[in-house]
């Protein structure tokens, strides 16, 4: 009797976690690509942005070079949804970051143009970067959240059990940045 | 006096050991004044303009006094989201935060009105609506002249009034809804007529059914081409079976009553609440 009631629980137990494992997994993958279709906005916004700046600040051209050709690397490391290991999710941040401090270094440069500063086209670009900027924080921070509740599941009882069985899902690797105090500061310009 | 040094020592010191975040108030109406801006009758009135609006957009004003060294993006973020502004469906929040101490004004634009109030206009609408007045002192006209340039900017070029019109035109699902049903409402038909025999209706049904989408969509379009179908389906319907055709009707109607007024409410003994809706950081930041 004892042993049929273990088996009947050991049973019941790993039915936590049927759903919830791959409905999760789903969030976690829609959660990734929220968060590359905010950065791909990002990405999107570049050229214009140069060839506004070119037309004020012509002679900055390291500077400017340095955008595009951190645009292009960015653009480089591809990561879908199904395959994101730790390393692949690494180098992604870190193209991402090469950027975002490329694109942080053109707008201090920008500063010192008062005409450019007065653009209407720039404004508005600034205005773009900076949603968008924003947008990247919100979706990486829901990215992460995904994370953390798909690790919780698959590595905590009862689901875990039922990961052990079944999926034998491993945890996904959350989204570090390399420098945090840098990256916590989106390109700003002060008017 | 050295207690007393002693003890604002103690609490400057030791308050800023743990960060103290910024209080989300309860929604208790669509205009939130923590620091008395506005007077009251000017409160009334901004938030009587904002119940009118209210099936179009969930268009809530708060005003707080610091942010307390959390960033206005941050803020306004964790407001939206704790309360839910917006129909669910829709995602048509709309959150203007303006922190006062720190002369910082955020809009924060929900997920489905990006496409009308982009980052772009949000930008523009702080920079060229609001901050000017605010800076004269014109709380209230700030405000007011923000809600009319949102008005226009979310009806677009075609204002709709009725809100009748606007349950049935929403697009999102609008369409997908209506083909759905249509479809539902022609195997209805078909399979009854097959299972009892009525070899003439069904084939006269389905044949007329086809021709006239495939007439409609040509000349008119998709949307149409539905309307037209679910016409001739349902008077089908009606002329085999009306038994069925009333119990749908009626059913229908209640549905659409009750859809109307779902989602964010106000109302007599009701209470001003979230739909629902969700956000995704769009919108703009700037301050005066």
């Amino acid at each position: 009797m004892n042993k049929y009631l273990g088996i009947l629980s050991m049973f019941a137990l790993s039915a936590c976690g049927i759903q919830s494992i791959p409905r999760q997994l789903n969030e976690v993958e829609s959660a990734w690509a929220e968060v590359l279709n905010q950065y791909q906005r990002r990405s999107d916004l570049i050229p214009n942005l140069v060839n506004v700046v070119k037309g004020y600040a012509s002679h900055e051209r390291e500077t400017l070079e340095a955008v595009t050709n951190a645009r292009a690397a960015a653009t480089q490391v591809k990561v879908d949804p199904q395959n994101l290991t730790a390393e692949k999710l690494q180098e992604f941040s870190k193209a991402q970051e090469g950027l975002g401090s490329a694109l942080g270094r053109l707008l201090v440069v920008a500063e010192r143009y008062p005409d450019l500063k007065a653009n209407e086209n720039f404004r508005d670009l600034q205005t773009q970067l900076e949603g968008t900027e924003n947008r990247i924080t919100v979706a990486r921070n829901r990215y992460i959240e995904q994370v953390k509740i798909f690790n919780n599941l698959v590595t905590v009882f009862p689901t875990s059990l039922t990961n052990s069985i079944f999926f034998k899902h491993e945890k996904k690797a959350q989204f570090t940045v390399a420098n945090e105090a840098e990256a916590a500061k989106a390109p700003e310009v002060k008017f | 006096m050295r207690f007393f040094l002693a003890l604002a020592f103690l609490a400057f010191f030791g308050s800023s050991s743990h960060a103290s975040s910024v209080i989300i108030p309860e929604l208790s109406s669509p205009v939130i004044d923590e620091v008395g801006w506005l007077t009251q009758r000017e409160e009334s009135e901004l938030a009587q303009r904002l119940l009118q609006i209210q099936e179009r957009i969930q268009f809530q004003i708060w005003i707080f006094d610091s942010l307390q060294g959390e960033s206005i993006e941050q803020v306004s973020l964790r407001a939206a989201e704790k309360w839910r502004l917006g129909r669910q469906d829709k995602d048509n929040g709309l959150l203007v935060a303006i922190a006062v101490q720190d002369r910082k004004i955020r809009l924060e634009v929900g997920q489905g009105l990006e496409g009308q109030i982009t980052d772009l206009q949000a930008g523009r609408l702080i920079r060229g609506t609001l901050a000017p007045l605010i800076q004269r002192g014109q709380h209230f006209r700030a405000l007011l002249s923000l809600t009319e340039r949102v008005q226009q900017l979310v009806d677009g070029p075609s204002p709709s009034s009725a809100p009748g019109s606007a349950v049935l035109a929403s697009p999102r699902g609008g369409g997908a809804g209506l083909g759905f049903v249509v479809i539902l409402l022609f195997a209805l038909v078909l399979i009854k007529a097959l299972l009892q025999r009525r070899w003439l209706l069904a084939g006269t049904s389905s044949v007329l059914s086809s021709t006239v989408f495939v007439a409609a969509w040509v000349f008119f379009g998709v949307g149409a081409a539905l309307v037209f179908t679910l016409a001739i389906v349902f008077l089908f319907l009606t002329a085999a079976y009306p038994g069925l055709a009333l119990a749908l009707l009626q059913s229908q109607v209640g549905r659409r009553r009750s859809g109307a007024w779902g989602g964010p409410s106000f109302g007599r003994g009701g209470s001003w609440s979230g739909g629902g809706g969700g956000f995704s950081g769009g919108g703009a930041s700037g301050g005066w």
